[in-house]
């Protein structure tokens, strides 16, 4: 009696909807995924990279993940990869809800919903002054600054830095940007954890400036007046994190469901509330001017991406690697 | 007669027996001590082992109560999702701070659920109801709170439908018997805690499911001291809870096992826990060995009631104690085998003096006086004993100068004292005497006559003495002495015929020295008569001489001193020449009429 229970659990197991969806941390507003299960009876397996690169790798092992939220690059390199498709924007009932200047960003086109989109800068004590990128390459910040690990995030940097272009750079200008975060590599303590961590290495005065996301400095900010979120002169570098589908055919209409649920103008705003990024939903702008910050801070900002194509990747791979290595030798192999 | 002994044997025997006395009375009073010992250390080890598995077992299942308590009445309008972020933050804590504890939750009438749990991952769970519908949330977490992944989908579980919400109790602690998780395959239990308003209405239950596997560790650890079945059963030991053998706790989680089915050690304990009475202890026989027995109930909670049966075999150390034994004996063995080595050397070391008086007195006994007897020994009395041996080794020498010693040595052979009394013998008897002696002892001092006198007397007498004549006496300078008493010889005449021709030989040889010296001239006479003699023990009992009597005495005297009238130097009876036979130059001299006899008798001379 009881196998034959488990058997029928199993075969309605296959039948019943469920979502597999794979995002990063503190993300999303955990009640709107049990209202989307109360509310469709779709049951959601929702899981947690910590960077761009898990994400890869874990998609490239494991095929059960129906809807992934890569950064802007990593559309590109899925799309290389061959991991994701298109999107059927017909199916997207709320697309009015968003601000077309999101959909046409030449990453998002044809395979993405935008999600949460913000800026990468600089949070650091307002004694130091920072005013550059360049600042953050000084002497005086030996062992003094958390970066962000992800691959993506320094060469933009360095790009910038260096003044090569992402989207088109060549092997020499990789390498040129590669050359830039050696640099850095001396006053590179650690990396980004999350924000509680963040703030308590501020508190203890273990760091003195650190390579962020906009949305994770707010509350910090908030609490310690002492520290700032500098728009950079030369321009702080914008991201965008977006849903996007794999090649599994199963689940289509579940996700699309869950893909309008999301983008619904009081979900989306709740959400947006609740996480603290800008939203690319119409008329949810927050009052936080880090969040959603005025036309002068980001003169010199754009949506840039790295051009993750195969080669390039393994390029830019390998010397994210040894930039990494560098770090830790320099550290006395922490 | 009976066997004699040597000293040496002796003392030799005297100190083993000795030793072999104490030596088994040590053997025989350790063991006893020891296996006396053995039997306090069972007691006290299954009391220590009872006592810290009754406390150890409360504190393992009472440690959260105090948690489950509290959550089951963090709410105030009988929803526990009230204080839904505070409450999973201190289920968190619990749970991290208590490894033992598999998950901790709290329920209400609403079917609403919150959880924090360990297995199969870190997690917190939520039931509750979101847009009208009850949602199965999870958050699974890394050790540090972070979240990893979260899953949703409809409920399908009713907390307050179970037997775990049904059965708890208003304000009280309530344990189930164990059980098997189903998601880790582990033997735990479930304590819960009921809140209930005034009315008796159960508002909420806080719980906490406990693996049993760090117990059943500590059962373990407290058994393999001493081979101890350590049992936990459940107030009327019908049920089984605990044991120190983990697969019976996997096999027998919570059911009444049947416990003739396990090994022997189990057999024990189930024919061992009906018999006994409360925390009673005694031995109990089977399979050939004793066993401690104890059984103890203790409240666990106010709902729980447990008895715990060690049961810990005696020859744990009764092993021991028997393998000392042996080495007791076997050492006591060894020191028995040196000790006699040295006992028989201290014991020669005693009786060596003694053993040599002993035969230094064996040889006084046979008047054998040539030996040197020394006075040397340190110890006391045989120092005396040699000093008096000595002494009477003089005496000894002294009185054989007076005495025959043959006659001594046939008397001390054969035990016999001399006494008064003779017997009649044919004895040969010689009489000798220096011719004109009284006026050659005139021309000498003293010195020099006893002195050539003790020459001459030496010299005769060594003579007589080769012929086994005995000498009676020395009279002045003359001489007597007899053949054929107190040892028979052969042919007493001729002996001393021979003897007396021998003598005279001697002495010419004698008187040439003594010529070349300037020294006076001696000239014997000899008398030799042969015939019935009364020969023995003469005088009083405490003063008597081996001595000769009667006519044929008489009669050699006599014949000695015709001598003189014949001028002869030895003078015979016809007795004597009758039986002494040919190749003798006898010549008739004469004869003579004697005292007692009808008949004259022939005389004669030797040439």
């Amino acid at each position: 009696m009881r196998s034959v229970i488990l058997v029928l659990l199993c075969a309605l197991m296959l039948f019943a909807d469920r979502l597999v969806i794979y995002n990063w941390p503190d993300y999303i507003d955990t009640e709107i995924l049990k209202e989307f299960t109360a509310d469709t009876s779709i049951e959601i397996e929702y899981k947690i990279f910590q960077n761009n690169e898990e994400l890869i790798k874990k998609l490239q092992e494991d095929s059960r993940f129906d809807i992934v939220f890569p950064s802007l690059d990593y559309i590109g390199r899925l799309k290389a990869l061959d991991l994701i498709d298109k999107l059927d924007y017909s199916k997207i009932s709320t697309l009015d809800n968003f601000d077309p200047f999101f959909l046409q960003n030449p990453q998002i086109k044809d395979y993405a919903l935008p999600y949460f989109w913000g800026s990468t800068s600089i949070i650091a004590q307002k004694s130091l002054h920072i005013r550059s990128w360049n600042d953050i390459f000084k002497e005086e910040l030996r062992d003094s600054i958390y970066m962000l690990d992800d691959l993506k995030d320094m060469f933009l940097l360095a790009h910038k830095v260096v003044g090569t272009h992402p989207q088109d750079a060549t092997r020499e200008d990789i390498k040129k940007a590669y050359d830039k975060l050696l640099t850095l590599a001396p006053n590179i303590k650690g990396a980004f954890k999350d924000k509680l961590d963040l703030e308590v290495k501020f508190t203890n005065k273990d760091i003195k400036a650190a390579i962020v996301y906009s949305g994770e400095v707010v509350e910090m900010l908030e609490k310690n007046p002492d520290l700032e979120y500098i728009f950079v002169d030369d321009g702080a570098i914008l991201w965008m994190d977006a849903a996007v589908i794999t090649k599994d055919e199963t689940n289509k209409e579940a996700i699309y469901k869950f893909l309008n649920y999301i983008s619904s103008a009081p979900i989306a705003s709740r959400n947006a509330g609740t996480i603290g990024y800008a939203s690319p939903i119409k008329n949810i702008i927050s009052n936080n001017k880090i969040i959603n910050p005025a036309k002068d801070d980001l003169k010199n900002s754009s949506f840039a991406a790295l051009n993750l194509t195969k080669e390039t990747y393994d390029i830019y791979a390998d010397y994210y690697y040894r930039f990494l290595e560098e770090i830790r030798s320099k550290k006395g192999g922490r | 007669m009976a066997q004699k002994q040597t000293i040496k044997f002796r003392v030799s025997l005297a100190f083993v027996a000795m030793l072999v006395v104490f030596a088994i009375f040590i053997v025989a009073f350790n063991y006893t001590k020891s296996a006396q010992n053995a039997n306090q250390l069972l007691d006290k080890i299954t009391s220590e082992i009872t006592r810290s598995v009754i406390d150890k077992t409360k504190f393992y299942i009472n440690k959260t109560n105090t948690n489950i308590k509290v959550l089951a009445k963090t709410n105030k309008t009988n929803t526990i999702l009230e204080n839904k972020e505070v409450v999973i933050g201190n289920m968190w804590d619990y749970l991290i701070a208590e490894e033992h504890l598999a998950s901790i939750f709290v329920a209400d009438n609403f079917d609403n659920f919150l959880q924090a749990r360990r297995d199969p991952a870190f997690a917190i769970r939520e039931i509750s109801e979101v847009n009208g519908k009850r949602i199965d949330y999870y958050e699974y977490k890394d050790e540090e709170f972070f979240t990893t992944e979260i899953t949703a989908k409809i409920a399908d579980y009713h907390p307050s439908q179970r037997d775990w919400y049904k059965d708890a109790k208003n304000g009280k602690f309530a344990v189930t018997m164990p059980y098997i998780f189903a998601s880790t395959g582990k033997v735990g239990i479930t304590v819960t805690y009921g809140n209930f308003d005034e009315f008796g209405n159960r508002l909420s239950v806080g719980a906490v499911d406990i693996i049993l596997d760090s117990l059943a560790k500590f059962l373990k650890e407290q058994s393999s001291r001493s081979n101890s079945s350590v049992v936990l059963y459940n107030a009327d030991t019908k049920e089984y809870f605990l044991s120190s053998d983990t697969e019976l706790n996997k096999k027998y989680g919570g059911k009444n096992p049947p416990l003739t089915s396990i090994e022997d050690e189990s057999f024990i304990i189930q024919s061992a826990k009906e018999g006994l009475k409360e925390g009673k202890e005694m031995f109990f026989k089977s399979n050939g060995g004793n066993y401690v027995f104890s059984k103890q109930s203790f409240n666990v909670s106010d709902e729980l009631s447990l008895t715990l049966v060690v049961v810990t075999p005696e020859d744990i150390f009764l092993k021991e104690i028997n393998e000392n034994l042996i080495y007791s004996l076997m050492g006591s063995f060894a020191i028995v085998v040196l000790f006699i080595y040295l006992s028989v050397k201290t014991s020669q070391y005693i009786s060596r003096p003694i053993s040599e008086i002993a035969s230094d007195i064996e040889r006084l006994q046979q008047l054998d006086l040539g030996m040197d007897i020394k006075a040397n020994s340190s110890i006391l009395e045989i120092y005396n004993a040699q000093n008096a041996l000595k002494s009477l080794k003089s005496a000894l020498e002294n009185f054989t100068k007076y005495m025959p010693s043959d006659l001594v040595k046939i008397l001390t052979k054969s035990n016999q004292e001399a006494k008064i009394g003779g017997e009649e013998r044919e004895l040969a008897i010689m009489f000798t005497d220096i011719e004109g002696f009284t006026a050659i002892s005139e021309k000498l001092t003293p010195k020099e006559l006893t002195s050539q006198l003790a020459v001459y007397f030496e010299e005769m007498e060594k003579i007589i003495s080769n012929y086994q004549g005995t000498i009676d006496k020395y009279i002045g300078d003359a001489i007597m002495a007899f053949w054929g008493a107190p040892l028979s010889i052969e042919n007493p005449p001729k002996k001393a015929v021979i003897c007396a021709l021998e003598m005279q030989q001697k002495l010419d040889e004698l008187n040439d020295q003594w010529q070349k010296e300037g020294k006076s001239l001696l000239k014997t006479r000899i008398g030799i008569h042969y015939g019935k003699t009364l020969v023995g023990n003469i005088g009083s009992n405490n003063r008597m001489n081996y001595t000769v009597i009667g006519d044929s005495v008489n009669i050699a005297a006599r014949l000695e001193a015709l001598n003189k009238n014949y001028q002869t130097k030895i003078m015979v009876s016809s007795q004597v020449k009758e039986h002494v036979g040919d190749g003798f130059a006898f010549k008739y001299m004469g004869e003579i009429e004697l005292k007692g006899k009808s008949e004259l008798t022939r005389i004669y001379t030797i040439q």
